[in-house]
């Protein structure tokens, strides 16, 4: 069952009581709130998500609330419960949508240490993946939105699982969270796709999610070998710039950008040492999507042998 | 500079330290502080070499010369691999002889 197939009646049910099971990629998310902002967005952005009713072992238990007290009705805010601990400061109560996808990316980053999870945007083609692991504000979700309209599948605008054990990555196809310019950018370039309303004055500025293709959410749990690394950078009036980056230093970016290599230990170095050694590895500096696209469209992944033993 | 040219210098002791390398330099992971560090080819070459047995920074100078390039002991480059080394001691990879 998916989460349209629930009635907008039996979906706040479930979300009220018991809660609601979004099967993203390898994580069973149960979700539980009363607030309507959580209903309307879930229904809008998960639609083809698989969800099931609550029941059994779920990775993460989530429950998004007001807090109890004045703030209820004065200037309100909403906290996130992860377990019926509470992670984080409250937020304002418009931006709650926002703070359960803040949320559940805390949830799988900080826990799911089966996998070397890297801070990237991940989309594949053919079977090969294509990262680009960025810090906030390089554009990233930008170009992986933009290529996800284009054609590529989408495994996450954020988070990259890769599995150590043989280098296969995982994706996650939950909605695409776009900041400030990026969102006229992308609601011009696809006017077919979903997407959800501002929320503004959020501590990244103004957000808008965009539901995840159709396509990627059912090939969820098809894994991608990875192909290319392509440390990107948007800056306005650029030319573009493409070319290849030393495998040593893009090991270290990756690295920087890896949520739990640290915890890893030895056995992230091996790892990301794998990945490196598979993918081909680029620099992008772009300001026109259009030539980015381009290029990496033209890209021929490299051969899947040849990795480390 | 707080290279001794007489003094000698170790990797250091007691730490497994795994490496991976491409063309743009290799990258050594410190089993000991769990750190990892991108060296260019003339600091892996230094490194590695203190690996093997103990070394003075005049031993070391030639290491630190590109392929192909005149070796020679010039001021300049006993201070280059002084810095390296002195570089090389805050990352906690080598360490002085005592």
């Amino acid at each position: 069952m998916r989460v349209s197939d629930l009635s907008s009646v039996d979906l706040d049910a479930a979300l009220r009581g018991p809660g609601l099971d979004l099967l993203t990629g390898p994580f069973a998310c149960r979700i539980r709130s009363a607030l309507p902002a959580i209903a309307e967005n879930v229904a809008l952005l998960y639609a083809d998500c698989p969800q099931r009713p609550a029941s059994g072992f779920a990775d993460f238990h989530v429950r998004l609330a007001q807090p109890p007290g004045l703030r209820r009705w004065w200037r309100p805010q909403v906290q996130f419960h992860f377990d019926d601990r509470v992670p984080f400061k409250p937020l304002p109560f418009g931006q709650a949508y926002p703070m359960m996808e803040w949320g559940l990316n805390w949830c799988i980053s900080n826990h799911a240490h089966q996998y070397l999870i890297l801070h990237a945007a991940v989309v594949e083609k053919n079977g090969r993946a294509l990262i680009f692991p960025a810090p906030p504000g390089s554009g990233k979700s930008t170009l992986c939105a933009a290529l996800v309209g284009h054609g590529w599948r989408l495994l996450s605008d954020e988070l990259g699982l890769m599995r150590p054990q043989d280098g296969h990555f995982f994706g996650l196809a939950r909605p695409i969270n776009l900041k400030n310019r990026s969102i006229d950018v992308l609601q011009e370039r696809l006017p077919q796709a979903v997407f959800s309303r501002r929320f503004h004055d959020t501590n990244k500025g103004t957000v808008a999610l965009m539901r995840p293709p159709p396509d990627s959410v059912r090939r969820c749990d098809e894994p991608a070998l990875p192909a290319w690394i392509v440390a990107v950078r948007y800056e306005t009036g650029v030319p573009t710039r493409f070319e290849p980056s030393g495998k040593g230093r893009m090991f270290m970016r990756v690295a920087e950008s890896c949520f739990n290599y640290t915890l890893l230990a030895q056995g992230g170095f091996h790892a990301l040492g794998r990945l490196v050694d598979a993918c081909d590895c680029f620099d992008l500096n772009y300001s026109r999507l259009d030539e980015a696209i381009a290029l990496l469209d033209a890209l021929e992944p490299p051969p899947v042998s040849g990795t480390r033993p | 500079m707080d290279v001794e040219q007489a003094e000698r210098w170790r990797s250091v002791s007691g730490c497994e330290l795994l490496w991976l390398g491409w063309d743009d330099g290799e990258v050594v992971y410190h089993g000991g502080s769990g750190d990892t560090h991108f060296l260019d080819v003339p600091a892996a070459r230094v490194l590695r070499r203190l690996q093997q047995s103990a070394a003075t920074v005049s031993e070391l100078t030639p290491l630190f010369v590109a392929d192909g390039e005149q070796q020679g002991l010039s001021e300049e480059l006993l201070h280059d691999t002084a810095a390296l080394l002195i570089a090389l001691e805050r990352l906690s990879l080598i360490e002085r002889c005592r």
